[in-house]
């Protein structure tokens, strides 16, 4: 944090939201009171990382009813959620088509549809282009604006962290339709930007409007009468634009306030950790806010080279993923990324977990909001999309939690429609129809 | 403006001589104004009795031309002086409203015979010139120079053969394109290309005439990313066409195809007049069976057409940052634009623009100071920055005081360095030392950099560049000489031109409606041939002001068009091919911009001519007649007249009364003696199978009887007449100073009427001549214009 923190803390807390008036915040939010917020509030959110998992260290040793869940301790940072947790094994994209594995990984992961022949070529396979259908995030989002009881003002957000600056179907699991990939935005000030607008600008333009009016008096007392209305009028209206910034904090509707953004944040690899940090806290202020209750959280993109020095590891995360399973130097270093992640996650969990669901109601945020983890390959060697690692998380669909399953050989199209179905959206196919024939996944 | 002088009287103004104890002089009359009650009790002691002020107290007459609100509101917050407390509310309103229709506003004066030489009003920047300046004053900050792009000729294609994985597989051939509209076919796009696969990187830059939104569309079953006025640098460019380290922004990413469709991809792009802009189009194919690439672009005013042509070059351009904030329509009460109102809007503007502005500063701060966040040196070359920054933006060199007031004290505020420079750019852009063009000068009367700034404003419509403020500094603008000389540089910068044509699209009414027509009655008059007619018109203008000559009577005289292919279909002409080209027409018909067609179409109805709409236009734009507004308004009602007499006839019916007589006996020649021209400026000898009659009697101003039989009779008799030729000097004047001419002297007109004769109507050297008087009126400079009276 570069800005002077007790001046932004205290600016913050200041100004709240409400100068509506000003033309840098057009489009504030109409934002839901919480005591409005309908006590069904249900939240879908999607995280992914990419390059695929390390299968011993993922699964766990038992599935099935009454088998107590255990974790390894690649999963570690997860054991406060295991009650509300579910591991799905066995289900597979098993959607075909042009596209590499890692494309159609990707870009099939949440459409379950196939990628439309294109010109984009992986390192196998027929080139590919974009999905050719809806993601289950946009799918989800429709379906709750089409009713003004679950409609938000952004219906969904897609966060990005540390995804490169390029549109093709590595980079893309969000579609709004057939080729129409959705860009996740990977800069916290633009989110920042998008969710709260200008407040930062209002910062600093408030905190020079004396010194103008100063300089507004000084300049005047050199005119004509006449002209000098005219500076008169002018200064009004800084004036104005003083009491509009001063008034905010007493119309402040915000249920929670906004987090805390380091303006100054570089977009670098190495900043990875604070932006994804930075990303989560206001993916759960903005549910918070009931500004959204789908969003997406894509961590790097598939075929990623993420080099994270955090963990101290040089090597870029893609080439690690490629390294044969008895080269126990990598397996360590994708350890500690998967390892990375699951913390991630976690944190995730808690802030929702220690938010109260807003509206009085009984209960976390956490409780009410479904996680789903996920990334676009079983297994970085291999390029398989069997097994793909799925890990649900809370409570959104009211699955029957705290265990893992495994389902020998299902779609991943079976598992959008049992999260669809949870969210009481009962479509009877979702992305390629002859995958859906065995209808959702039992999680009841 | 007096203040530069008047200085002591301004404060002297509002002092009220123990006026507080409310010694009023009489008694009020029942039914008598209300606000006279107050005026007398706080305010009739300094002002007097009709508010005419007193020379002792050095108190200045009391009129002026703002509103009852805006006077209301000062009253409340500044008077009395010293206890303003006394007089609010309702008492300020209703003072406020006796004085403004006593004795202020113009109205009152002339109820009560007062003659006004009109006032140079303060004036803050006109919209247009405020994005000028930003897009100067950021620009002015980089380090890095390039060459706009002038040089003509396409944009520099650099094609690739590809090898697996779409990755480039080394150039294989440069050339220039003039269009970027591709048919590849099956096959690769040169010989040594593979067909397969292959790409192709466009770079150069565009030139833009008008300033507006301008739309951009790709059309390709391949893949193709465009960037418009992004930082392009050759040291940096780089050629894998799946690079992930694209930094800027693409205005259009349509990288990934979908099968053999071929998709349009669209966006638009706001940019300033008279500039060149930088553009690339990254272009590649990938086992598609076609290969196929189009760009396409839309001007403000225009239609889809294909880009290149005349308007790129393969020089690249820096980038121009635009401030794309939204501001209300400047005033145009007195015809021209003009900066003399703030309002809410406005200021919201102007907020966004700072803010805008400081975001781009924040983003390219390391280019344009030369060193990273660890340099040492950081700080230092920050502050040095802002200061330069703050030089600029005020036009002139800081004082200490303003140093530390604008820069300094930012920087002992907050640790932050960033936050400093954004607090110091954002109190910059919103002190009224930048937004008000005339504000600079400290000193009692204006200095050099005054003069200098005055210079730009007038002939550029921005800040001063280096150049100009060098020449101030070293008393270069302290001689008419010197001023003469760096106005007559200042004329060859395409700023100038924009200006100049900025002015010809506002004297020639271009925007003020439309010129299209029913499509069943003129089928070939489509948005293209409007949109070629457009600028063959501003072609033709450029042209004329431009060339050696700079003849005003070339405007009105000139015996050619500049056509295109498409316009030569409609109104005759053999150019082929694209472009423009000089045709020579018939001089019997037609005339220099009286008979071109685009303003003869937009001086017409939508399926007739107008007589009335171009006599109107050639008596007060040409002639320089004055016209009343209509006693009463009458519509045309076509429809309502016996169909079968001519346009004339119809015209004569409908204005055959005294009272429409008074002025459509002057309005109706000029229009009927171009009923030879259609509604869409096609020469005619017949209307529904009659003859035309295009002669028609006019008389003058001065009484003098002509027979009018054309265009060409007008242009002869415009070309002396001394009340056309003011008209032109009044219009130029009015668009170059955005101040009334007669502020600047009583015989400003007089004398640039006699200098524009003396030097047979040079348009370049009547508009130096303008820029002198607006910049030296009130200078200390020696030999300047004489004083302006006070008053």
């Amino acid at each position: 944090m570069s800005l002077n923190p007790v001046f932004r803390r205290q600016f913050l807390r200041d100004l709240g939201l409400s100068a509506s008036a000003l033309p840098f915040v057009a489009g504030l939010p109409g934002l839901r009171a919480a005591e409005e917020a309908s006590p069904a509030a249900k939240r879908l959110i999607i995280m992914f990382s990419p390059n695929g998992t390390l299968p011993g260290e993922f699964w766990p040793k038992a599935f099935g009813d009454g088998k107590p869940l255990e974790l390894g301790p690649m999963l570690a940072p997860l054991e406060p959620f295991k009650k509300q947790m579910l591991i799905l094994k066995g289900v597979h994209n098993r959607v075909g088509g042009d596209g590499d594995q890692h494309m159609r990984g990707i870009s099939c992961l949440l459409t379950g549809c196939e990628l439309n022949p294109g010109n984009i070529q992986g390192g196998s396979h027929n080139p590919a282009g974009w999905a050719r259908g809806i993601s289950i995030d946009q799918e989800i989002k429709n379906f709750f604006q089409s009713r003004s009881s679950t409609s938000t003002r952004f219906g969904s957000l897609e966060f990005g962290v540390a995804v490169p600056n390029r549109a093709d179907p590595w980079t893309r699991m969000s579609y709004a339709g057939n080729n129409k990939p959705i860009a996740p935005i990977d800069d916290p000030v633009q989110m920042f930007e998008k969710l709260y607008g200008g407040v930062q600008e209002r910062e600093n333009i408030a905190s020079v409007l004396d010194d103008l009016l100063d300089d507004l008096n000084r300049v005047s007392r050199r005119l004509s009468s006449e002209d000098q209305l005219l500076l008169a009028e002018h200064m009004q209206l800084v004036r104005e634009l003083e009491q509009e910034l001063a008034s905010a904090k007493k119309n402040d509707s915000l249920a929670h306030p906004q987090p805390d953004i380091d303006p100054d944040i570089e977009i670098v690899n190495d900043n990875t950790p604070q932006v994804s940090r930075m990303q989560i806290d206001m993916l759960v202020n903005a549910m918070a806010n009931d500004m959204t209750r789908v969003a997406s959280l894509q961590f790097m993109r598939s075929v990623g080279q993420a080099r994270m020095r955090w963990l101290g590891i040089d090597d870029g995360h893609h080439t690690l993923s490629h390294k044969p399973d008895n080269d126990k130097v990598a397996a360590e270093k994708l350890w500690k990324i998967n390892h990375w992640f699951a913390g991630e996650l976690a944190y995730l969990a808690k802030r929702l977990g220690e938010t109260p669901e807003p509206g009085g109601l009984n209960g976390s945020m956490l409780d009410n909001t479904q996680i789903v983890w996920l990334n676009e390959l079983g297994k970085g060697n291999s390029h398989t999309l069997q097994n793909i690692p799925f890990l649900l998380l809370g409570g959104g669909c009211g699955f029957n939690a705290g265990r893992a399953i495994d389902f020998k050989n299902r779609t991943h199209n079976s598992l959008w429609l049992s999260v669809a179905h949870g969210f009481g959206h009962g479509i009877k196919t979702f992305g390629k129809e002859q995958f859906c024939h065995d209808g959702p996944l039992p999680l009841g | 403006m007096r203040f530069l002088w008047k200085r002591l009287s301004a404060l002297g103004l509002f002092l009220l001589a123990g006026c507080a104890g409310g010694t009023a002089r009489e008694q009020a009359d029942p039914g008598e104004h209300e606000g006279l009650a107050v005026y007398r009790k706080h305010c009739i002691d300094c002002h007097g009795e009709n508010g005419e002020g007193n020379a002792i107290e050095e108190v200045d007459a009391l009129y002026g031309q703002r509103s009852v609100a805006s006077l209301a509101r000062f009253i409340e917050r500044n008077m009395p002086e010293d206890e303003p407390e006394l007089c609010v509310g309702k008492e300020a309103h209703s003072v406020a409203q006796y004085i403004h229709d006593a004795f202020y506003s113009p109205d009152a004066r002339k109820r009560l015979g007062i003659q006004d030489s009109p006032k140079i009003a303060i004036s803050r920047m006109t919209e247009a010139q405020y994005r000028n300046v930003i897009a100067d004053l950021v620009a002015s900050m980089n380090p890095r120079v390039p060459n706009a792009g002038k040089q003509a000729g396409g944009l520099n294609g650099y094609y690739f053969n590809s090898k697996g994985m779409n990755k480039k597989d080394g150039k294989s051939l440069d050339k220039t394109d003039l269009f970027l509209d591709f048919d590849f076919g099956e096959q690769g796009p040169a010989k040594g290309i593979k067909s397969e696969q292959f790409s192709v990187v466009w770079e150069g830059s565009f030139f833009v005439r008008s300033t507006g939104y301008y739309d951009f569309r790709t059309s390709t079953p391949n893949g193709v990313r465009l960037y418009v006025n992004t930082v392009l640098r050759a040291e940096e460019r780089n050629y894998r066409d799946d690079s992930s380290k694209a930094s800027r922004q693409a205005l259009i990413d349509d990288w990934v195809s979908s099968g053999s469709e071929i998709r349009q991809s669209s966006a638009r792009i706001f940019l300033l007049g008279g500039r060149h802009y930088p553009l690339r189009m990254d272009y590649f194919k990938y086992k598609e069976k076609i290969g196929k690439v189009r760009l396409e672009w839309k001007a403000p005013h225009g239609t889809w057409t294909a880009f290149g042509g005349e308007a790129v070059s393969p020089v690249i351009a820096p980038r121009t940052f635009v401030v794309s904030a939204t501001f209300p329509a400047d005033d145009h009460s007195q015809g021209y634009g003009r900066g003399t109102l703030v309002s809410k809007a406005w200021h919201e503007g102007i907020t966004a623009g700072a803010i805008q502005a400081t975001g781009e500063l924040i983003q390219r701060l390391e280019d344009f100071i030369g060193v990273g966040e660890k340099d040492p040196q950081y700080k230092a070359k920050l502050m040095d920055f802002c200061t330069r920054f703050v030089g600029a933006a005020f036009r002139r060199p800081l004082d200490e005081r303003e140093v530390e007031f604008f820069v300094g004290r930012h920087f002992t505020d907050t640790d932050d360095l960033k936050v400093a420079v954004k607090r110091c750019v954002l109190l910059c852009l919103k002190s009224p030392r930048f937004l008000y063009p005339e504000l600079s000068a400290e000193s009692e009367r204006p200095d050099a950099y005054t003069v200098a700034s005055r210079l730009s404003f007038a002939l550029w419509d921005s800040m001063p560049d280096k150049q100009l403020l060098q020449v101030a500094q070293s008393g270069g603008l302290d001689t008419v000489d010197g001023l003469t000389a760096e106005a007559w540089r200042m004329l060859e910068n395409p700023k100038a031109r924009a200006k100049m044509n900025s002015f010809f699209e506002y004297w020639l009414e271009m925007d003020a409606r439309d010129p299209g027509k029913d499509r069943a009655l003129f089928p070939g008059f489509s948005d293209a041939v409007i949109m070629d007619l457009r600028e063959s018109l501003l072609r033709f203008v450029n042209d004329v002001v431009w060339s050696e000559r700079s003849d005003y009577r070339d405007l009105l005289k000139a015996e050619h068009l500049f056509l295109n292919e498409r316009l030569c279909a409609i109104y005759g002409g053999d150019v082929v091919g694209p472009g423009f080209k000089r045709v020579d027409v018939d001089p019997g018909h037609r005339a220099g911009i009286l008979t071109h067609p685009y303003l003869l179409a937009l001086f017409a109805y939508h399926d007739s001519t107008s007589p009335i709409h171009r006599g109107v236009f050639l008596t007060r734009n040409i002639l320089g007649r004055m016209l009343k507004p209509p006693p009463k308004a009458v519509s045309f009602n076509d429809e309502k007249l016996n169909p079968k007499l001519s346009m004339r006839e119809k015209i004569t019916l409908i204005t055959s009364k005294n009272a429409c007589m008074s002025c459509h006996s002057v309005i109706n020649p000029l229009g009927f003696s171009m009923e030879n021209f259609d509604a869409i400026g096609r020469w005619r000898m017949s209307e529904q199978g009659k003859r035309v009659n295009a002669k028609s009697d006019y008389m003058t101003a001065a009484g003098e009887q002509l027979s009018l039989s054309g265009a060409r009779d007008i242009a002869d008799f415009a070309l002396r007449s001394p009340a056309a030729h003011g008209a032109f000097i009044k219009a130029v004047f009015t668009y170059m100073a955005k101040q009334p001419i007669a502020a600047y002297g009583p015989n400003s007109l007089i004398d640039l009427r006699k200098g524009f004769s003396a030097s047979l109507f040079n348009i370049k050297a009547l508009m130096v001549e303008i820029a002198k008087r607006y910049a030296l009126r009130d200078s200390v400079a020696p030999g300047a214009a004489e004083p302006q009276p006070a008053g």
